[in-house]
């Protein structure tokens, strides 16, 4: 027998390690932030972190590509914006419609995109997010069309989220949790086999893996993450536009994706708060911050082709 | 009853039939192994039967129960396990996880309880730990638990590949070349690994080109050829089964008349001492971690046409692979034609006239063959090419016929003759011909040889790599004998017919 230790379980410690550092910086975060800008800029970083990591689980850890995914965005947050506005359906319910909706649409489709591999996957997800763009773009009766269209604030029971401070906590909440539901996702039986899946879908399939429904059930999980903060950001931000739903924010979440690090939950945060603070980092170049973005991107990518965190903990940290 | 029953099975690959009307039975607790020169058909025959192709006819029953076409997934939840030739390994995993994903059907796969880190979930997952490190000892893998699987060497992978079939708790267990590329040492240790697993009352199934190896262990050999059955039998018996050791060794026998007659042509050649055209010194290359040359000497004059022999694995594509440049050399050197070209790449050595007929034809589906011929000529001037069109299909009058229509839907033969063909278009100084007869039937395989013979007299100089030792050597003024990497035997043609060595590189006798 193996003494009697616990095998493999230092990255799991690192990992939950990482979560508690996480949870420490959101609690001490609202205190250190000297102006209502930074509390918002948090508040839409983390919101783009929940998102980034639900498509890293399909990204980097199940090694499918997703170029449509700020459709599921879309589904969500014009559920949160329609269903109240002219069925007076509860925004809570709305959230839960928006996020059947995006995993229903995820589920049918991904059957038969899922048979296509790399470029193939690319151009037929790239496809779904642009007929959700347009959908939404054309159906301006219940949309608003391009001008988009306001949201409800988002009410339970009596009380009504509408302060900055609120929506800091409620998103904190929900980010911690989303780490750690992923890092415990990851080291599980269905983590693993989406892992090996990417590694060699020979040898998933040789070990009893139905890798076809891996994938689906992987695409639909994280579009409802999508979906749902999808919702968040609607009534967050209190108006939607089809703009949420195009290909540029899909490119957008990618990025981050991949700036962070594949197949890394950290990564994902670190990439979604980088990118979504850099035009702000970057508002002293004025008319060429675009150029300046792009520049890093492309020097991240040179310099560091697995992302940020991956190459950062290969260079300092053990294991992963 | 058997465990498993082959019930006339074929599979066609376009044009190309791979595994032809096979049927065979392999009792429970047996050791079976499956041999046959290269291309033979053990590695498809391993796909069809566990689900990654689909049989185009026939049956398969596996425990009684019918499996064919079912998909590879469905297959491990019957109890099939396999190992690949060409490692499947999740390189994003660690050593360990890679074992425990073996376990994947019999887990609590559910994806909520793992977000919430449901405890009879984790309980269960701790306990798969313990039972995977324990196969991983098992396999004599114990110090590599926390390993990245990316940084292991390829005998631990092999054998990590092993200790994940056992992680499914398989009733038969499918193992491809589980000694390809590994040391004789590293090599012995997997035979008593495969001999404790059939302890254990696993079924296993071999396809091995070690045959020291397939003949201390396996219990009962099938022997392919061209996808149909051989022969079936004891060690013994296939052993001493003329047309295995023919299958193996080619067909021409050497007391034939015309191995007498091919024999006084290459003594008048060997006698000429023509000038040195290529010389080879300490030339190493390898694979990624496994290293397939290991300080190869040797030396070609004009006009000699040089035998590769030696049995899979042995280096032969590779030594080719590296002199045409699209290899690389790890170490050594590679004069050819008084300069050295060890720094030169594939396209530079074709442009100096190394031309090479690579193993598998690699001819492109949708090109005419016309096209095939004048991109042999893409170096060439356009004033020879009307000529040097004629000359091949002089060589080879079927591709005239054919020659608007798409190589893909050429068979397997004409295929073979048109990548000769292309790369007789570069007007080669040193032609490299890998495997020609590979995959052919024999009228198709003497229509080759004719044509080499062809080019012989011509006077060009010829490295030819083949299975088919018999056919090659009675042709050749010279051969090498390549085992593992290393030339261990040369002479001229007739002596290494005669050489007992020979037979054994073959065979392992």
């Amino acid at each position: 027998m193996v003494a009697n230790r616990q095998i493999g379980c230092n990255v799991q410690k690192n990992s939950f390690l990482g979560l508690g550092v996480v949870i420490i910086i959101l609690v001490i975060l609202p205190f250190v932030l000297p102006n209502s800008f930074y509390l918002d800029l948090a508040i839409r970083m983390a919101i783009n972190a929940i998102i980034v990591i639900g498509l890293n689980l399909l990204i980097g850890f199940a090694g499918q590509i997703s170029l449509g995914h700020a459709g599921f965005l879309g589904i969500g947050a014009y559920a949160s914006a329609v269903l109240p506005t002219h069925f007076g359906v509860h925004p809570l319910l709305a959230i839960g419609i928006g996020a059947t909706v995006a995993a229903a649409i995820a589920g049918i489709i991904a059957k038969p995109i899922f048979k296509l591999k790399g470029n193939y996957l690319a151009m037929a997800t790239l496809g779904l997010g642009i007929i959700i763009h347009i959908t939404i773009r054309n159906e301006a009766r219940w949309t608003g069309g391009p001008d988009g269209m306001a949201v409800p604030a988002f009410a339970l029971g009596g009380f009504e989220l509408s302060s900055d401070k609120q929506w800091y906590w409620v998103v904190a909440v929900l980010l911690s949790f989303c780490v750690w539901s992923s890092l415990n996702i990851i080291n599980s039986p269905f983590g693993r086999a989406l892992r090996a899946l990417h590694g060699s879908e020979i040898a998933a399939q040789v070990v009893g893996v139905n890798v076809v429904r891996y994938k689906v059930s992987i695409f639909v999980l994280s579009a409802v993450f999508a979906s749902i903060m999808g919702s968040m950001t609607a009534h967050y931000v209190g108006f939607v536009s089809p703009n949420i739903a195009d290909f540029f924010q899909s490119i957008e979440l990618v990025t981050m994706v991949v700036i962070g690090g594949m197949a890394s939950v950290f990564g994902s945060l670190l990439g979604a708060v980088i990118i979504t603070a850099l035009p702000q980092a970057l508002a002293a170049f004025e008319g060429w911050e675009t150029i300046v973005i792009g520049s890093i991107f492309m020097l991240c990518m040179i310099f560091l082709p697995k992302g940020l965190v991956p190459t950062l903990a290969a260079k300092f940290g053990p294991g992963r | 009853m058997p465990l498993l029953e082959v019930d006339d099975i074929s599979i066609h690959f376009g044009g190309v039939v791979a595994v032809k009307n096979l049927s065979f039975n392999i009792d429970a607790g047996l050791i079976y192994s499956v041999i046959g020169p290269n291309g033979a058909g053990k590695t498809t025959l391993f796909n069809l039967i566990t689900g990654i192709y689909k049989p185009t006819s026939g049956k398969i029953r596996f425990d009684g129960q019918a499996i064919h076409g079912q998909s590879p997934n469905k297959l491990a939840e019957r109890g099939i396990a396999r190992t690949f030739q060409n490692l499947q390994i999740c390189f994003n995993m660690t050593a360990l996880e890679n074992v425990m994903i073996g376990a994947h059907l019999r887990l609590d796969r559910n994806v909520l309880k793992a977000a919430l880190r449901w405890p009879s979930l984790r309980r269960r997952d701790q306990k798969l730990r313990k039972e995977s490190a324990d196969l991983m000892k098992f396999v004599g893998l114990e110090k590599y638990l926390d390993a990245r699987s990316d940084a292991l060497s390829y005998g631990i992978l092999k054998r990590l590949e092993i200790a994940r079939a056992l992680a499914m708790n398989p009733k038969m267990v499918f193992l491809d070349e589980p000694a390809a590329g590994l040391n004789p040492q590293e090599t012995n240790e997997i035979e008593q690994l495969i001999r404790k697993l059939a302890d254990s009352g696993i079924t296993i199934v071999l396809v091995e080109h070690d045959m020291k190896m397939v003949m201390n262990l396996s219990d009962r050999i099938l022997v392919l050829d061209y996808g149909k059955k051989l022969t079936e039998g004891t060690c013994a018996q296939v052993r001493q089964n003329p047309d295995v050791i023919a299958a193996y060794l080619g067909t021409h026998n050497p007391a034939s008349p015309e191995g007498q007659i091919t024999d006084a042509k290459f003594q008048l050649a060997s006698s000429k001492q023509e000038a040195v055209l290529l010389t080879v010194s300490g030339l190493e290359s390898s694979y990624g971690k496994i290293k397939v040359l290991k300080g190869l000497n040797f030396e070609v004059r004009r006009g000699e046409t040089i035998a590769l022999i030696g049995a899979n694995g042995a280096g032969k594509t590779t030594l080719l692979r590296t002199l045409s440049g699209v290899q690389h050399s790890d170490a050594g050197e590679i004069w050819f034609d008084g300069e050295n070209i060890t720094k030169q790449h594939a396209d530079q050595r074709m442009r100096n006239g190394i031309c090479h007929s690579p193993e598998g034809r690699q001819i492109f589906g949708s090109l005419s063959v016309e096209d095939h011929l004048f991109l042999g000529a893409y170096t060439q001037k356009k004033a020879f090419l009307q000529q040097d069109i004629e000359r091949v299909y002089a060589l080879f009058p079927i591709l005239k016929e054919k020659r608007k229509l798409l190589a893909g839907t050429l068979s397997g033969g004409q295929q073979q003759m048109l990548s000769i063909g292309r790369a007789l278009m570069g007007r080669p100084k040193l032609l490299l011909l890998d495997e020609p007869s590979m995959g052919l039937a024999p009228l198709l395989v003497k229509d080759v040889f004719d044509v080499v013979r062809t080019l012989k007299a011509e006077g060009m100089t010829i490295i030819l790599a083949e299975q088919n030792a018999f056919a090659t050597l009675a042709l050749s003024d010279r051969g090498y004998v390549m085992e593992t990497g290393e030339i261990t035997l040369t002479g001229n043609g007739q002596e290494l017919i005669h050489n007992k060595k020979v037979r054994s590189a073959y065979l392992g006798m």
